[in-house]
């Protein structure tokens, strides 16, 4: 079927075109509505800008299509495979992506808000500048399991997404906007969460071992028990975080503000916490083994219980800090 | 509320500095809504009462900022008074923090990196940006409030999103920064490089007035002809930058709400609820009739 024969076709009434035959045909700006494309092969085909809204394209085979500018909102593309496919600047607000394949798909600036995304597989997309606010990757177990590895998702916007469980190992998060997202028992391991902004997030029981946090804004973060394993933390942003039982071994926080952070218990051992500020910090039960806290902040903190025999608090400010044996110093 | 220490420490600032007497004068402008040449007159009243007058006035520190530049505006020696309207500003800002409220983001610093409304690079800036949970800068945002201090690159490229496509915001910021953007094989490549962050923030590094920034557009869509869609893009894009043009004359944005180069209507905040109406003036967009009739 040719680009003329669909479009004579679809203005006379009919819309489903289900396994159509339309590889490669071209057809920029056409308006095409509610157009059921299920199973149908679009590969290579140009819907630059065509009107899309509401559409059913599941299967359907959309490998390097150029979909850039195309409106998908509330299209449903359950299963469709969009490898490499062009959406710079589309629009698929409150899509239906499940278990689709965007691997190596490029998205730059598209609009995915609200986007059913749960099993989705983003190996290598390029989600550059793209707003996936409360858009859902959830992990459920046997169901979906969305995969975004190495995918950029540079100032993406991911405020309120759901992304539990989902695998971001080495992902470039970086100035990227994930306040309020859910991250728990997420893989963020390695990834790049430079200049992030977390505010709020919840990161609780993540894997965050070895990523670069270097100035992120994790304020008032709950990360209880996760783990930050020789992570980069240097000038993050961690007041009031909520993060008893966090592992913060080997981490690099120099300069890091913890004031007002609940640390009850956590690992912070060989932590480089030169010049932090750990104002009225919660640090009951805290591990302190060759933590290097030179030059730091603990005013008000309370250390009850800290095990701090080895710590280096050389310059550090302790005044009003309550001491491990419950002194307080003046 | 108001600590008197930091009231206090604002009076002897302002005393003490060279242009003690302006300072005053201004101060005492804004609270009484009267010029006042007379020294004598002057000195019967006591500055830190005219401090806490002028901050009981005005409840937030962009109220304050509005209501000195207001003053300003009326006067004939403005470049000064715009300097010292600043040196007010800045020293009052001590005395604007809230008990009570409900911890959030703080966006608005006057610190920060103001490209982004994002706190980014707060690993110095600690110190100043976060106080008590119990206090909290005025000007942190309230999720309620209707007012847009500043720049936010997130909400405004959600907002564009929202209501235009973006590639096609993409294309008419591309037209009106750069060239007519022409479909071919280069300017896509050119356009792909381009973030529409990006084109957002220096289209409005570009345009020092919302008038500015509509003619800018306005042009653009003439450019690129087929209209309607273009049209619609444009309007989107207006509508959604609107609002950091309202608050220019009353936050802490670059454009410095005392700069006396700029016209002064050109910085009369405009009504929000304000639509896009076609005007008199040649340089203001005419949405309401598409540019080109085909």
């Amino acid at each position: 079927m040719d680009a003329n024969e669909l479009l004579t076709r679809y203005v006379n009434g009919e819309t489903k075109f289900i396994e159509a035959n339309l590889n490669g045909v071209n057809l920029f700006g056409a308006d095409l509505i509610g157009i059921d494309l299920n199973k149908a092969d679009l590969r290579n085909a140009i819907l630059i800008f065509s009107y899309l809204n509401r559409g059913i394209l599941n299967q359907a085979n959309l490998v390097c299509t150029k979909l850039s500018g195309a409106n998908l909102n509330q299209a449903s593309l359950i299963s469709a495979n969009l490898h490499d496919a062009n959406l710079h600047g589309a629009t698929l607000q409150g899509a239906d992506l499940r278990n689709a394949n965007l691997t190596l798909a490029y998205m730059l600036d598209t609009n995915l808000m609200n986007a059913d995304l749960r099993g989705a597989d983003l190996s290598g997309a390029n989600l550059t500048g793209a707003c996936l606010r409360g858009a859902n990757l959830r992990e459920e177990k046997r169901m979906y399991s969305a995969s975004l590895r190495g995918a950029n998702l540079h100032k993406a916007d991911l405020r309120g997404a759901d992304l539990t469980g989902v695998d971001l190992s080495k992902v470039n998060l970086s100035g990227a906007n994930l306040s309020e997202a859910t991250l728990r028992y997420a893989d963020l391991s390695d990834a790049n969460l430079s200049e992030a902004i977390l505010y709020n997030a919840s990161l609780a029981d993540t894997n965050i071992g070895g990523a670069n946090l270097k100035g992120a804004n994790l304020m008032n973060a709950r990360l209880e028990r996760s783990n930050l394993i020789d992570a980069e933390l240097t000038g993050v942003n961690l007041y009031g975080a909520i993060m008893p039982d966090a592992k913060l071994t080997r981490c690099q926080m120099s300069g890091a503000n913890l004031s007002f952070a609940r640390l009850n218990r956590v690992d912070l051992s060989r932590a480089n916490l030169r010049g932090a500020n750990l104002t009225e910090a919660d640090l009951v039960d805290a591990y302190l083994a060759r933590t290097d806290l030179t030059g730091a902040n603990l005013s008000k903190a309370n250390l009850i219980r800290a095990e701090m025999s080895s710590t280096n608090l050389t310059g550090a400010d302790l005044r009003g800090a309550v001491m491990p044996d419950g002194t307080i110093n003046d | 509320m108001k600590t008197i220490s930091s009231l206090d420490a604002v009076t002897k600032d302002l005393e003490q500095h060279e242009n003690s007497k302006r300072i005053k004068k201004l101060i005492y402008s804004a609270c009484k809504n009267i010029w006042e040449n007379d020294q004598e007159t002057l000195d019967r009243f006591n500055l830190q009462e005219l401090i806490q007058e002028l901050s009981r006035l005005n409840p937030t520190i962009n109220n304050l900022n509005y209501t000195l530049s207001k003053v300003v505006k009326t006067l004939n020696k403005q470049a000064e008074y715009a300097l010292i309207a600043s040196v007010i500003s800045q020293a009052m800002h001590k005395l604007y923090i809230m008990p009570d409220e409900s911890t959030g983001i703080l966006l608005n610093q006057p610190n920060q990196d103001e490209s982004t409304g994002i706190l980014l690079n707060q690993s110095n800036q600690d110190e100043q940006i976060f106080y008590h949970p119990g206090q909290i800068l005025s000007n942190y945002i309230d999720p309620n409030s209707q007012i847009k201090h500043q720049y936010n690159q997130f909400d405004l490229r959600q907002n564009i999103m929202k209501y235009t496509n973006p590639l096609r915001a993409k294309i008419v910021l591309f037209s009106a920064l750069y060239k007519k953007f022409t479909f071919n094989e280069e300017d896509w490549l050119k356009l792909k490089a381009e973030k529409l962050d990006n084109l957002l923030l220096r289209l409005f590094d570009t345009c020092p007035t919302i008038r500015e920034l509509e003619s800018k557009l306005n042009s653009a869509v003439i450019s690129l002809g087929k209209p309607d869609e273009n049209i619609q893009a444009a309007s989107a894009i207006i509508q959604s930058m609107r609002g950091l043009y309202n608050n220019i004359s009353s936050s802490d944005n670059r454009y410095q709400p005392f700069n006396s180069d700029s016209s002064p209507e050109t910085r009369t905040p405009v009504n929000p609820h304000q639509k896009i109406a076609l005007k008199d003036d040649n340089n203001t967009c005419q949405f309401l009739v598409p540019p080109i009739k085909e």
